[in-house]
């Protein structure tokens, strides 16, 4: 059965034959029947949604508490990077971030979303990492120091990514769609890793199929995004390995046999 | 160089065809499309028929003393009140080039499945038939009497500043998808006149909704309730009616924000008190747990 999910809003909807029903993060709730079309208003107001096949309701009330958590991660760990949050709150959302990313799930959903988006102006990097430093956190204080190292990195995937022949995708529906994929499976970081090495980059080609390969297109966009990330003659940053060599995830949330499916980003990152 | 709205006083970019914050037109422009559907001799006639018929049911009935005084309390207490999640403050309560925001935006813009709606889009379909033409540039919210709007869209209540936003809204009798299902209508045909208003016509529109509602025993405390509803055991559907808000709102477009329900992880009670303080420094009331 189809089940859609949203972190942010902490519900999920599950469609059972004909039926819809609604879950909430309240796990003291048993799941409500919803008509198709009150469905369609909550799934409206819904920013974060995404799509997964599960065989039951509980396997979508298990992805549901992970949406949860991984939502939170995202959000505890954006306002301790955020200058203009009150220090205090800074603090208190830093090491709430650091309790969260403890769960590998959300380390990797995390550093997923950092590593497909360039930090935007206000980002404090450096203040977030002291702040780290001051409360000995260590999860958020990895996240922090591998977006900083990798920043130019990022931001050269990005580009090459807003490069890509938009006719490729067709309508702006598939290109987030294909963003999404490329995101929650882990594309941009592997991409940020290799941009720079030519070499590397080939070899994500043969890797990367599996992972979009459900999507229109998806052979001639990962072409020409991986082409254009050619073009970019990033210096591979040499301080690291923030990132470890990590097996390919074979499941994306658009194929759906694996709830989430995030890349195993490497826990073991030391280096720094 | 910004202008500045010669109504509000704020200051909007050069180009932009509307002030962001108020969203009355750059001198030269004309009405809002949707307050334009409202205003059309057509429609203006068929309510006030259908307005003139409430009364005469309910006076002889005997609760037109009732019925008189629920128009007078939406006459002179109705707002618009949007109910949300605290995800809704990044569209509405945006701290401009702040990084959760920015980066919420970009990210959730990105990794939304625009299409993958489970009813075929349907709202989209109702919406554009209710409102063609404009349906995008729309924000939705109810007619209320008191502060509280329909709960199970989210535990904030967005009590607009009708300064900023009654002179762009129009009022529709229901939610328009599920009204047009309700009256096993065509989701893509026009509505048939009557069933709008302008915010200055709130009270006719009330009227002609409630009426069937309102007995010579029916208490003012529950005009609230009579006014919005939600869905429940003894009623599938919500009952409201639908404001439709036309152009952009931000932080400077609210009046009041309660929160009904405090937020449960802690990441988002933070978020929470962070846009409280900032909504507090603009002047905006904020108020719950």
């Amino acid at each position: 059965m189809n089940a859609w999910f949203s972190g942010s809003a902490q519900q999920a909807i599950v469609k059972d034959g004909k039926q819809y029903y609604l879950l909430t993060g309240d796990a003291s709730r048993n799941s409500q029947s919803l008509r198709a079309e009150e469905a369609q208003v909550l799934i409206k107001d819904w920013p974060d949604i995404y799509k997964l096949r599960v065989k039951s309701k509980l396997h979508a009330s298990e992805e549901l508490r992970r949406a949860m958590w991984c939502y939170d991660a995202l959000l505890a760990s954006s306002m301790a990077i955020d200058e203009k949050v009150k220090h205090i709150r800074r603090e208190q959302a830093a090491i709430e971030a650091d309790r969260l990313l403890h769960k590998d799930f959300a380390f990797s959903h995390v550093l997923n979303a950092y590593s497909a988006h360039p930090m935007p102006e206000s980002a404090d990097l450096p203040g977030a990492s002291r702040i780290c430093d001051h409360n000995n956190l260590r999860e958020l204080g990895v996240i922090i120091k591998t977006v900083q190292v990798y920043q130019e990195n990022i931001l050269a995937v990005r580009r090459a990514w807003e490069d890509i022949d938009v006719r490729l995708f067709g309508q702006p529906e598939q290109r987030a769609g294909f963003q999404t994929a490329a995101v929650r499976s882990g594309l941009f970081v592997s991409l940020v890793k290799r941009i720079g090495d030519a070499k590397k980059i080939e070899g994500l080609l043969q890797s990367a199929r599996p992972k979009v390969k459900l999507l229109v297109d998806s052979q001639r966009i990962l072409n020409d995004w991986l082409g254009n990330a050619d073009q970019y003659s990033v210096q591979p940053a040499k301080l690291v390995p923030a990132f470890t060599e990590e097996p390919i995830a074979r499941d994306t949330p658009l194929q759906g046999s694996a709830p989430m499916a995030h890349t195993r980003v490497s826990r073991s990152i030391s280096a720094f | 160089m910004p202008k500045k709205c010669p109504h509000c006083k704020l200051e909007y970019p050069k180009d932009s065809k509307n002030c962001l914050n108020c969203g009355r037109p750059a001198p030269s422009t004309k009405g809002f499309p949707n307050v334009v559907l409202a205003e059309k001799k057509k429609e203006k006639k068929e309510l006030s028929q259908r307005y003139e018929a409430a009364i005469a049911d309910s006076t002889s009935s005997g609760a037109i003393a009732r019925l008189r005084q629920f128009e007078a309390t939406v006459k002179a207490e109705g707002r618009l009140i949007t109910a949300c999640r605290l995800t809704k403050f990044f569209d509405f309560g945006d701290r401009e080039g702040a990084v959760f925001p920015t980066f919420q935006q970009l990210y959730h813009a990105e990794l939304a499945f625009a299409g993958d709606d489970p009813n075929n889009n349907d709202r989209l379909i109702a919406e554009e038939a209710t409102l063609p033409g404009c349906s995008r540039r729309i924000h939705f919210a109810v007619l209320a009497i008191d502060d509280l709007g329909l709960s199970h869209y989210g535990n904030y209540s967005l009590i607009w500043n009708l300064e900023m936003v009654a002179h762009r809204t129009s009022l529709f009798i229901a939610n328009c998808l599920t009204w047009r299902k309700q009256n096993k209508m065509p989701l893509n045909v026009a509505a048939p006149p009557g069933n709008r208003a302008t915010w200055e016509d709130r009270h006719l529109l009330a009227v002609v909704k409630c009426a069937g509602s309102i007995t010579s025993r029916t208490k003012h405390s529950s005009f609230p309730r009579i006014l919005v509803r939600n869905r429940s055991k003894q009623g599938e559907y919500d009952v409201f009616i639908e404001g439709h808000i036309w152009g952009p709102l931000t932080r400077s477009s609210l009046s009041k924000v309660i929160c009904t329900s405090a937020e449960k992880s802690t990441a988002k009670r933070l978020l929470a008190e962070e846009i409280a303080d900032e909504l507090r420094k603009l002047g905006i009331e904020v108020k719950g747990p």
